[in-house]
This record gives C-alpha cells, sequence and structure tokens, in this order.
C-alpha cells in the first residue's frame, strides 16, 4: 500500500488500523436515507418514463402510451406527489434527525472542495500518487445533491402548477404558465442525462465497482473503500474509535 | 318469324313473358294488353319486337331522362346508359311504393349497383370508380337504411336526383345541374340537415362559400361522400382522433394560410400540445379541433362571436376545465409551439436549458474520459512499478 500523507491525514495518526480493513464496515448510508433513496429512484424512473416522451410529440416515442394516456397522467402526478412528499420528508430529515443533520453538515459546500478537486484532476492523470482526501461526500456528490435539491423543487413546483393549471392561470398569465411548461420539460431532460450519464457512471458503472455498488441496499462500505475513497471521513472514524473504542460497526 | 325466333331462341334471348309477373305488375292489374306498349305487333306471329316507347304515357319522365347522363347518348360508347327498362324491370313493372319494385325506396341501391358496381360495365362509359354502392352501404346513410331500416335514410337518387322529380334527372357531379355538384351540395343536404346548414351559412367557411370562395370546405369535404359516418363511428372523418387530419388537410397547407393570413404550424401546435399528445396517444375526450373552434359555425378569432375569440376563451376553455383562470388570455394558444414562441423569456429559458445541458454533457463525458484514463493508462503503469 502506498502511504498517503497529505497534510489533511498528518497530526495524531491513528494509523495503521489493527483491525482488518476489507473485513471492517461502516454505515455510509442509514436505513433512512437508503429508504428516501430508493423512493427517490422509484419515483424519479416513474417520472422519467411517463414525462420525457411528452418532450418528442412527433416522435415514435410517444406511442408507448397507445391507448393508456389517462394511466400515464395518472402514475405521473401519482409519482410527483410521492416525490413531493420525499421532499417534505427530507427537509424534516435533514432539519430534525441527528443522521440527517450531521449528513447535511458534511454535505455543505468548502473551500475545500475546489482544492479536493483539482487533487483530484492530478490524480486521475497520475500527477500525483495521494488520492484526493475527500471528505464523506466528494465534491461532486455535493453538486449532485444540490443539483437533485434544486431540481425537484423546480419539478415539484413547476409540476403542481400545471396539474392545477386552472388555478395557475387565475395567478399568472399564460406566457408565464408556457414558460413552466418548458422549464418543466428541459429541467426533465437536464435530470435524465445527469443520471444516466453522470450518476450511474460514477456511482455504480465505472471500474472497481462495475456492475453495481450495493451501498444503496445495504448501506454499507469497508473500511478500505472509505480510505481509498473518502480518506478524510476515514481518519474521522479512526479518531472516533479512538474515543469512542469500536462496539463492531461504526458511523462514517 | 319462325327464322327470327329460332335465332333468338338459341341466343338465349326470353321468349316468353311470365303471365303471374305480368298479371302482378302494376301494368298487368291496370289490365294492359300486350299490344298497348308493343305497338308495333298488329298480328300473329309477329316481327321481331321493337323498344317499347314508354314516353307515350311517361312523357315528362321520359324528357326528364332524355336530359340525364343516363338517357342522353354517351359521347364515346355511343350507346344510352340506361333506359327506363334497367332501373324499373320490363314486364313485371311495379309501383316504387310496393317493396317488390326494383326501384323501391330501401333497395333501390341494387338497381343502381346492378350497372355501377359492374367494373366492365361503367369502363365502357369511362367510369372506374365502382366503389360507391358499397361504400354508401358502409356509410351512416346506407346502414340507417340497412340496418335501422328508415325508410327517410337518404338513398342514390334523393342526393342524386333533383329534388321533387327524383331519379330521372341524374347528372354527373361536375355538371352544374347536378344537386351534389359543388354550388348545390349544401342546399342539397340541407335537404335533411336544415340546422346544421343553417350553422354553416353562419361560419365562416359558409360566408365565405356564399360569397363564391372555391377554397373553404363544404359538407362532403369533411365529411366525404358515400363514405360518410357517423361522428361516434371510428372511422368518420371527424372522429376526434381524426377530425385534425382532416382539418389540416386544408389548414396545413402554406398556400391557403398565406392566402387568408392564417397562422401556420397548426398541425405542429396541436400535436405537441398536451391535447394533441393525449389524443394521439388515444385520450378521446382531450380536446381536438372541434372541442374549441366549433364545427359547422367556426369563427375566426377576430369575430367577436367565436368560441375562441379572447373574451370567450374562459367560457370555451371552461368547458373542460370548470374554473380556469381568466388570465389564459394573456398569452399564445396554439399559434406557435411554445418552444418556438418568440418570446423573450422562453429565449432565454430555452437557451440556459441548452448550455446547462451541453455543459453536463461534457463535463460527463470528460470526467468519464479521466477515470477511463485513470484505469486503462494510469494504474497498469502504477502496477508495473511494483504496486499490488
Amino acid at each position: 500500500m502506498p502511504e498517503h500523507r497529505t497534510p489533511e491525514t498528518r497530526g495524531p495518526q491513528w494509523e495503521p488500523y489493527a483491525g482488518d480493513l476489507d473485513r471492517t464496515v461502516v454505515i455510509r448510508l442509514t436505513l433512512a436515507e437508503r429508504v428516501q433513496h430508493i423512493v427517490l429512484m422509484v419515483s424519479f424512473t416513474v417520472l422519467i418514463v411517463t414525462g420525457v416522451p411528452l418532450l418528442f410529440p412527433e416522435t415514435p416515442l410517444i406511442q408507448v402510451f397507445g391507448g393508456v394516456f389517462p394511466v400515464r397522467t395518472f402514475l405521473h402526478r401519482f409519482a410527483g406527489t410521492t416525490l413531493a412528499g420525499l421532499a417534505a420528508f427530507h427537509v424534516l430529515y435533514v432539519l430534525f434527525s441527528e443522521d440527517g443533520r450531521r449528513d447535511f453538515g458534511r454535505m455543505a459546500p468548502r473551500l475545500q472542495d475546489v482544492k479536493d478537486f483539482v487533487h483530484y484532476l492530478k490524480y486521475q492523470l497520475g500527477k500525483v500518487d495521494e488520492p484526493p482526501p475527500f471528505g464523506k461526500f466528494d465534491p461532486f456528490e455535493k453538486i449532485e445533491y444540490f443539483a437533485v435539491v434544486w431540481g425537484s423543487a423546480i419539478m415539484v413546483a413547476s409540476g403542481f402548477m400545471m396539474w392545477f393549471f386552472e388555478a395557475t392561470l387565475r395567478v399568472f398569465p399564460k406566457w408565464v404558465y408556457d414558460l413552466i411548461v418548458l422549464i418543466h420539460g428541459y429541467e426533465a431532460l437536464l435530470a435524465f442525462l445527469s443520471i444516466i450519464l453522470w450518476h450511474l457512471y460514477n456511482v455504480h458503472l465505472k471500474p472497481g465497482v462495475f456492475p453495481m455498488s450495493k451501498v444503496w441496499i445495504n448501506g454499507q462500505v469497508t473500511l478500505r473503500e472509505l480510505k481509498e475513497h473518502h480518506p478524510r471521513e476515514y481518519q474521522r472514524w479512526l479518531r472516533q474509535q479512538r474515543i469512542q473504542p469500536p462496539e463492531g460497526d461504526g458511523e462514517a | 318469324m319462325a327464322s327470327s325466333l329460332a335465332a333468338d331462341s338459341a341466343a338465349g334471348a326470353r321468349l316468353f313473358v311470365d303471365p303471374a309477373g305480368f298479371q302482378s305488375s302494376i301494368h298487368g292489374q291496370m289490365g294492359f294488353t300486350c299490344t298497348m306498349c308493343h305497338q308495333s305487333i298488329s298480328d300473329y306471329p309477329h316481327e321481331r319486337v321493337t323498344p317499347v316507347d314508354c314516353g307515350g304515357c311517361h312523357g315528362p319522365a321520359k324528357d326528364e331522362l332524355e336530359g340525364s347522363v343516363h338517357g342522353r347518348v354517351h359521347p364515346t360508347s355511343g350507346t344510352v346508359p340506361a333506359t327506363c327498362a334497367d332501373c324499373h324491370g320490363s314486364h313485371d313493372i311495379r309501383r316504387p311504393a310496393d317493396p317488390r319494385s326494383a326501384v323501391y325506396r330501401l333497395t333501390q341501391f341494387q338497381a343502381c349497383a346492378g350497372c355501377h358496381s359492374d367494373r366492365e360495365h361503367m369502363a365502357r362509359f369511362g367510369q372506374g370508380g365502382v366503389a360507391a354502392v358499397p361504400t354508401y352501404l358502409e356509410s351512416v346513410h346506407g346502414r340507417a337504411l340497412i340496418d335501422k331500416g328508415l325508410s327517410v335514410a337518404p338513398v342514390c337518387t334523393d342526393c342524386h336526383g333533383q329534388p321533387g322529380t327524383g331519379a330521372h334527372e341524374v347528372q354527373i357531379v361536375a355538371s352544374p345541374a347536378s344537386p351534389m355538384n359543388r354550388a348545390h351540395v349544401i342546399e342539397t343536404c340541407g335537404r335533411c340537415h336544415q340546422g346544421i346548414v343553417t350553422a354553416y351559412r353562419q361560419g365562416i367557411h359558409g360566408r365565405k362559400f356564399t360569397e363564391g370562395n372555391t377554397d373553404v370546405p363544404t359538407c362532403v369535404d369533411c365529411h366525404t361522400e358515400h363514405a360518410i359516418q357517423s361522428i361516434t363511428s371510428p372511422g368518420s372523418s371527424v372522429y376526434p382522433s381524426r377530425v385534425a387530419g382532416t382539418c389540416l388537410a386544408c389548414h396545413e397547407r402554406e398556400d391557403l394560410n398565406a392566402r387568408y393570413g392564417l397562422p401556420s404550424a397548426r398541425r405542429q401546435t396541436y400535436l405537441g400540445s398536451f391535447h394533441g399528445i393525449a389524443m394521439v396517444s388515444g385520450q378521446l375526450t382531450a380536446a381536438n379541433c372541434e372541442s374549441c373552434h366549433g364545427a359547422h359555425d367556426i369563427r375566426p378569432s377576430s369575430d367577436s362571436t367565436s368560441s375562441v375569440a379572447p373574451a370567450n376563451l374562459v367560457a370555451t376553455c371552461g368547458r373542460c376545465h370548470p374554473g380556469i383562470g381568466a388570465r389564459v388570455t394573456e398569452g399564445k394558444i396554439h399559434v406557435a409551439s411554445v418552444r418556438e414562441d418568440i418570446n423573450l423569456f422562453a429565449y432565454g429559458v430555452q437557451w440556459f436549458y441548452y448550455l446547462l445541458i451541453a455543459g453536463i454533457i461534457l463535463f460527463a463525458a470528460g470526467m468519464i474520459a479521466l477515470d477511463q484514463y485513470r484505469h486503462r493508462v494510469v494504474d497498469p503503469r502504477r502496477r508495473g512499478h511494483g504496486h499490488a
């Protein structure tokens, strides 16, 4: 193993860790987070499948709804309502649950993220040996998280305005309503492409993880994965073990 | 004479008259003798009979027939397309009101089909189409006649014959004398559909028609002719899922839109809308052209009595969307697609997302390429330096 001694991992060293890095697992996603992820994944998929074809009315894609358009509309609204409910739950989770508050804090963007990103580029190019000292959430994950937050807010708001357009048109003129429809469509396309291109590759398809990371199911990562991909979080975990001797799985 | 009888017999010509058939015919019942019609016969045995002149008694009918396409000598074939007997029969002629008559209302189509469904026969008169009768039988009019037994359902001669005198004066549709000619088709349909024609004359199509415009549709342009179907029939040209195609046959034509200053992109802006998408996907309750514009009395939005005049939009939309906000009028509807509306905000939103989406794609592709580079180039090189 190469020694990773960046300024971040220096200081009081708990290394080498006495346990087996490959057998010790830490919880990366809590059960509540995994459930939220699954609800998001399912509702997102339903929304994409029942929504994106409408953006291409002149293509054969639209034929998938032949004869079942009202079912499509129902499913889209059901999934949209589910997503809205999930968003509301997530706000409560972040505000009032200990895990949620803690993880949201680690999600906050910092100047260090910019440095980590530059480090990451150098590392990927083979210019430096040490992996970037990412915390629990790397800069990409932070961007993705806030993109989901922002995107969901836009989609839920515009979606409900389209659903209840009779009321919307009492408040907004038709041309603003048209913009809302436009935004709903483009934002959907943006979200769809981001998930397909970015999220699926980086979480599941990239070498070393392919074909699928199980974190979204069991929430677990090994200490080795933590050490390699989230070194700062690994250090934090070690410090925590020092203060609170291990009782099995730790929190990460 | 004997030789002539033998020749006719050999040729299979009818030699004998069925006495029962003749006795039950209108002429037999009236006690007609043979020679009242066959006036060239004066003795027995007789010479070959000459054609009967029905006009001796039925003068006006004969005159009407001779002025019609059926009674005039056809210019290329040199023959008369149809004589009295071709439709009415000969010795067994009955009153048209008699159900056994060849021209009885409910079965008249069979007499017409005798020639008009015979491809060879029609070809002799330069006519290629033989589908009129079968398509009529499948139409709302034909089914009303056959399936429902409606004696008021229109039969061939109701539309093609002259009102009053009926069948004898049938003309080709291209003739200005035909009730089915463009000049008369409205009033002809109006003989039964008076209320519809009244509405039509108030709409833009009807008003322009009255002014002599030759571009506007008449009844048959939207509803088709022999094949006309009820609006509830999926085969109808004005069935909810097909009405757009029918309207677009004219309203998607650039020359017509330019000539009358009509907005273009009718098809695209409807099919791209939620209404159009739902309709294409089989949701027949979604709005079609007629839902908003009306049918026979369609009026331009500039007409204050139009269902799509700005002042009436809330009421029109409200028929399906109760309580729709009044601000629905503050914007464009079905003029340009939402994606192509020439509107600074829409333009801005569009480009914002174009750039954002392009940026995301490029960034993701770049990061993926970088990651592949790491795994395919950098990692093997590092392992080559002794790493596990």
